[in-house]
């Protein structure tokens, strides 16, 4: 075997690496740092420059505009209801503007909704007072990103088994509600949960389940104190 | 003092609900999913459903950020530096950790006007750098990061052995490593 510190033989072990066709958990790699600690090292210093090239290539090509072809079904959809969810709707941005509108509705508050304020706080205040954690004062960051399922192929049968699940790691706990909605490739809703409270899955019907077109977009939507979150999207083809 | 793009302008708007101003945003965001499919396809093989998550991370990133978009230059380069950072980023990860584990970096370097020039710069002369190596090894470097090909295609089209095209790939990162390395007396100058 040649010693991994003569010139060609790293080279291409290295090269291999830094462009992805071989692991750096590899054994030959592991092997070659461990009979040269150098290697590791220009190995790091490597691949911080081949990211750096790659990096310099594609912040300096033109940015891709809007107008070019969708780059896969439902791209385009995804990012109009993650602007739309995440952006103040003019009516509301009206309201807040509007101070006197506000008060003319608080001098119209019936005297229930007095009532129930009033409830509110006492049990607020005393779930603070009794050792209760705080309450959340700005809606949570929510990242499922890729724990939704199903995504890519899946069978019927196992959507019915499995259900629609997501999963937000850094929030396990999440207090809002979830609601899934199903559409099929023309962007129609084809199946809407209900609102799921703080459940990560939902198991759809056998006739539900039967009902859906081949190919789905579907998306989860958290809503806290009213206000949706971006929604997170996956494409499943159920066979 | 340089003066602000007008995207800037139509960014508040939008913060603030203004549907033409919404309207536009969302045009401009549209490209996310573009520039992905484009610059994912340099990086060889990388699973659908992995793209239409980095593309929704972009976007949520984006919109979080868009109080913070200086107006320095025109909001698509604002918007294809997070999606290269975020590329990036996931592209480091999955290197460290053999596998997509996705997360989100903790801040966006990217984002930050006082670096926004510096970068530009350091670009420039990263792609000085390769013109100066020049021969075989340039083109191999250009061939792998910039057009995205792997070598056994370099191979094929070539008829160069893979062999000799690693070992002028590593001789050019190492002899770009030489130039683009801060000599003394760079950092005072």
């Amino acid at each position: 075997m040649t010693a991994p510190d003569q010139g060609p033989d790293r080279g291409e072990l290295l090269a291999r690496v830094l462009t992805g066709e071989l692991s750096p958990d590899a054994p030959e790699v592991r092997r070659a740092m461990a009979a040269d600690p150098s290697v590791a090292g220009e190995l790091r210093e490597l691949a911080r420059l081949a990211d750096e090239l790659a990096e310099a290539d594609a912040m300096t090509s033109p940015p891709a505009t809007g107008s070019d072809a969708e780059p896969w079904p439902g791209a385009d959809d995804m990012v109009r209801r993650q602007v739309r969810s995440s952006l103040p709707r003019p009516d509301t941005a009206g309201t807040r503007s509007e101070p006197r509108a506000e008060e003319r509705s608080r001098r119209r508050l019936p005297t229930w909704r007095l009532v129930l304020a009033a409830a509110l706080i006492v049990v607020v205040v005393g779930w603070r007072a009794f050792g209760g954690s705080d309450l959340p004062t700005a809606p949570p960051d929510v990242r499922l990103g890729r724990q939704l399922w199903p995504r890519g192929d899946v069978t019927r049968d196992q959507l019915l088994r499995e259900g629609f699940h997501w999963e937000d790691p850094e929030h396990p706990t999440t207090i809002g509600r979830f609601q899934v909605v199903v559409r099929n490739p023309n962007g129609d809703d084809v199946l809407k949960s209900l609102s799921l409270g703080t459940t990560e899955r939902w198991l759809p019907t056998r006739e539900q389940v039967d009902s859906l077109p081949t190919v789905i977009t579907w998306t989860v939507t958290l809503q806290v104190g009213g206000e949706s979150q971006p929604p997170w999207t996956a494409t499943a083809t159920l066979r | 003092m340089q003066p602000l793009h007008p995207d800037h302008a139509l960014a508040q708007a939008a913060l603030r609900g203004e549907p033409a101003a919404v309207a536009w945003l969302e045009t401009r965001l549209l490209a996310v999913p573009r520039l992905l499919r484009r610059s994912t396809s340099r990086f060889g093989p990388i699973a659908q459903h992995d793209v239409e998550d980095l593309a929704q991370q972009v976007v949520s990133i984006a919109l979080r950020r868009l109080p913070d978009y200086h107006g320095l230059a025109p909001f698509e380069a604002w918007v294809h530096r997070i999606a290269v950072h975020t590329l990036f980023g996931w592209r480091r990860r999955q290197r460290r950790h053999g596998s997509a584990g996705f997360e989100v970096d903790p801040i966006d370097p990217g984002l930050d006007p006082t670096t926004w020039f510096a970068d530009q710069e350091r670009w420039r002369d990263v792609q000085a750098a390769i013109g100066r190596i020049g021969g075989v090894e340039a083109e191999v470097l250009r061939q792998v990061h910039f057009e995205g090909l792997d070598f056994a295609t370099i191979s094929r089209r070539t008829g160069i052995a893979m062999a000799t095209l690693r070992t002028r790939y590593y001789r050019g990162l190492q002899r770009l490593r030489e130039i683009l390395r801060p000599r003394p007396g760079d950092q005072d100058a």
